[in-house]
């Protein structure tokens, strides 16, 4: 049985009933979330890429080759590696068919209309505009190519064994390689297409109308009033992504989530959202479809990425702070709210938003504390997204340290990424990759968090919960999040080099992410449009919310320092080592 | 004290009034949107420190605002190469 609280959170209490399965969202949650897997597999796993296998093996065979040839990355090295990420499920025609259609707004700097409508006239005078540039590009990516040839040649003449030639044959390569990736950004600006949006946008809104319609009659949803209020909720996130792809938001990374939610918000605060839009507000019907998706990305096969160094900073550092931050609201700050200490303290210590997401929707937060713990997220990973990289650089810190450091600390992957470039490319490579494991972690949070709130939080004093009670409790979409991420690292698993290209590059980066991201917009926009500024100025009542982000974060990176110098410097030098090769 | 027929008439009045607060409020923050946007943060972008890290960023062309791991191509291919990296280490050893 459920009842609902004042305050809009469903609570489980009672006995179970099989006809929760089809009336209530978490269960349908899990249903839709299922189907659009499904129909990933469907549409991605018979179609791989012409001689996928055959590629791989070539590609393996010759990293393999060049790794016992040389004592660094050589020529040929790179270009199987290049020919292996190449390999995408999504890049063959049908991907192309649905990322056109599932395609947020574009970047644009002055004029909005840019974003969604690009005329062929403009197309051509932008390629016209870009092409010396690229030629340039590519003259300079030859030129480099063939020093990189040369130096390489002599150093092979030699045996490899002169450090010297060596040497010189690794900075010609890298050489080569900033080259080549200066040739690819140049590339896509002298390839700009003509593009309208529009059609594909409004039918994108009838398919997510009718998508998320299936389940509303069952749950006591009034279909019409539903499909007569989505229009204007699907309008907000649309007007959200635009404004989110404005360049120099973007740059700061303020993007379309935060713009959901204050558009949202300033509507509903100042004009009043209209009744006909309330029916379509179902928030936690969208934000738990999209955290069943969001499941299926949780790979764990990602997390041994760059070894047990990286293992060890993003999944023993970020549990410890995210406790201590956490008792620290509860002993220190007094917070009177468990899910917002929880929330804020999830989304510091782990992933930002994501981390806030799924933390909320496991502890049943309440619509103002996620909107809190994300608007602190993005202020405060704007700021360290400038002041990390420039302190690291300034003190001359180690680019793997200052990576490891960057990865681990920066809330939002976009951040880290702009972060690590500015160390060079093995410190962003290094960043990256250690927030793509702390990424990872997010599914055990979120699982914990589910379980510590049914057994020990949502209970009275001393009350003993039996394993039926913790069932009757348990926020039932987490068990499909979980689901979708075991079964889908199983199959990446038993799939290998094959499971990069059709899972993650086909059904999830395909399929499943560009859905999730609509998905979750929709659920900020309809938080926007149904909350208030009272109710948050009252979660944020003596600033306690900032203060435990600052407090938590200050630990994050004394400790996340720590444990990058010992495990990459102390502990693992040769991994270090072999990552500046 | 007002007449049945005069307090309808000043609620009608109020409530055009709020309607009207309303849609100035909402005015006020499109344009503090529209001021943040064009005018304080490129302004910021000038700032010293800030320059350098959004000169970067731009370089790159890096989405600043993903905020998961499979958003970012830069995040696929960093894990692929940092694998392959540590693989041929491992070869190299034995």
């Amino acid at each position: 049985m459920a009842t609902a609280r004042k305050d809009d959170i469903v609570v489980d209490r009672g006995k179970w009933e099989w006809s929760e399965m089809w009336k209530k969202e978490d269960w349908w949650a899990i249903w839709l979330g299922a189907l659009v897997l499904i129909v990933g597999a469907l549409i991605f796993l018979p179609r791989p890429p012409a001689d996928m296998d055959a590629k791989l093996a070539k590609a393996e065979a010759t990293m393999a080759k060049e790794s016992e040839r040389a004592p660094f990355q050589t020529i040929e090295w790179h270009q199987a590696n290049d020919s292996m990420s190449g390999l995408r499920a999504r890049s063959e025609p049908h991907g192309k068919v649905i990322a056109k259609w599932l395609e947020t707004p574009s970047k644009w700097k002055d004029n909005p209309i840019a974003s969604i409508y690009m005329s062929e006239e403009n197309a051509a005078a932008k390629r016209e505009a870009a092409a010396p540039k690229f030629e340039a590009a590519k003259e300079k990516t030859a030129a480099t190519l063939a020093q990189a040839k040369a130096a390489q040649e002599s150093a092979a003449a030699a045996n490899f064994q002169s450090k010297e030639l060596n040497d010189q044959a690794e900075t010609a390569i890298g050489e080569w390689r900033s080259a080549k990736s200066a040739e690819s950004k140049a590339k896509t600006a002298a390839s700009v297409q003509s593009y309208n949006r529009i059609p594909y946008l409004i039918g994108l809104m009838v398919i997510l109308m009718l998508f998320f319609s299936i389940g509303t009659p069952f749950m006591g949803i009034k279909t019409s009033g539903f499909i007569a209020g989505f229009w204007f909720v699907f309008l907000l996130a649309v007007v959200s992504e635009i404004i989110g792809g404005q360049a120099t938001l973007s740059e700061y990374g303020f993007g379309s989530i935060i713009w959901a939610i204050l558009g949202g918000m300033l509507i509903s605060n100042t004009v009043g959202t209209p009744n006909f839009i309330k029916p379509a507000l179902q928030t936690e019907y969208f934000i738990k479809t999209g955290l069943v998706l969001l499941g299926a990305e949780i790979l764990f096969s990602k997390i041994v990425a760059i070894g047990i160094p990286g293992m060890f900073v993003a999944w023993v550092v970020t549990p410890t702070v995210l406790t201590l931050t956490y008792l620290f609201g509860q002993k220190v700050l007094k917070m009177e709210s468990k899910t917002l200490n929880i929330t804020v303290s999830a989304d510091m210590s782990v992933c930002g938003v994501s981390a806030a997401i799924a933390t909320a929707a496991a502890c049943r937060a309440k619509r103002e504390e996620l909107t809190i713990a994300i608007g602190l997220s993005m202020l405060f990973t704007a700021v360290m997204m400038i002041a990390l990289p420039t302190f690291i650089v300034s003190v001359g810190m180690h680019p793997v340290l200052g990576g490891a450091w960057i990865g681990g600390t920066i809330d939002s992957t976009g951040a880290v990424v702009a972060a690590g470039a500015f160390l060079g490319q093995t410190g962003m490579f290094v960043a990256a990759t250690i927030k793509m494991i702390q990424n990872i972690l997010i599914g055990v949070i979120a699982f914990g968090v589910a379980v510590y709130w049914c057994t020990k939080v949502d209970c009275a004093p001393g009350q003993q919960v039996s394993k039926m009670e913790i069932w009757y409790r348990f926020p039932k979409f987490v068990l499909g999040f979980i689901a979708a991420s075991i079964v889908f690292s199983m199959i990446v698993n038993v799939m290998g080099s094959a499971g990069d290209v059709m899972i993650d590059q086909g059904i999830l980066r395909g399929l499943s992410r560009p859905l999730r991201e609509w998905f979750f917009i929709l659920a900020f926009a309809s938080i926007g449009l149904s909350s208030n500024f009272r109710e948050m100025a009252h979660h944020f009542k003596g600033g306690k919310p900032a203060i435990l982000y600052v407090c938590g974060q200050s630990l994050n990176l004394a400790l996340t320092l720590l444990a990058a110098y010992v495990m990459f410097f102390l502990v693992f030098p040769e991994i270090t080592a072999g990552l500046m090769e | 004290m007002t007449t049945g027929a005069g307090a309808s008439c000043e609620r009608v009045a109020e409530g055009k009034g709020k309607t009207l607060r309303g849609w100035m409020q909402l005015g006020l923050g499109v344009a503090a949107l529209w001021l943040l946007t064009f005018v304080v943060l490129p302004l910021g972008q000038r700032l010293p420190v800030v320059e350098p890290v959004m000169q970067a960023i731009v370089k790159a062309d890096i989405k600043a605002t993903q905020y998961w791991y499979t958003q970012s191509e830069e995040t696929a291919y960093s894990a692929m190469y940092i694998r392959h990296t540590l693989d041929g280490m491992e070869r190299r050893r034995q």
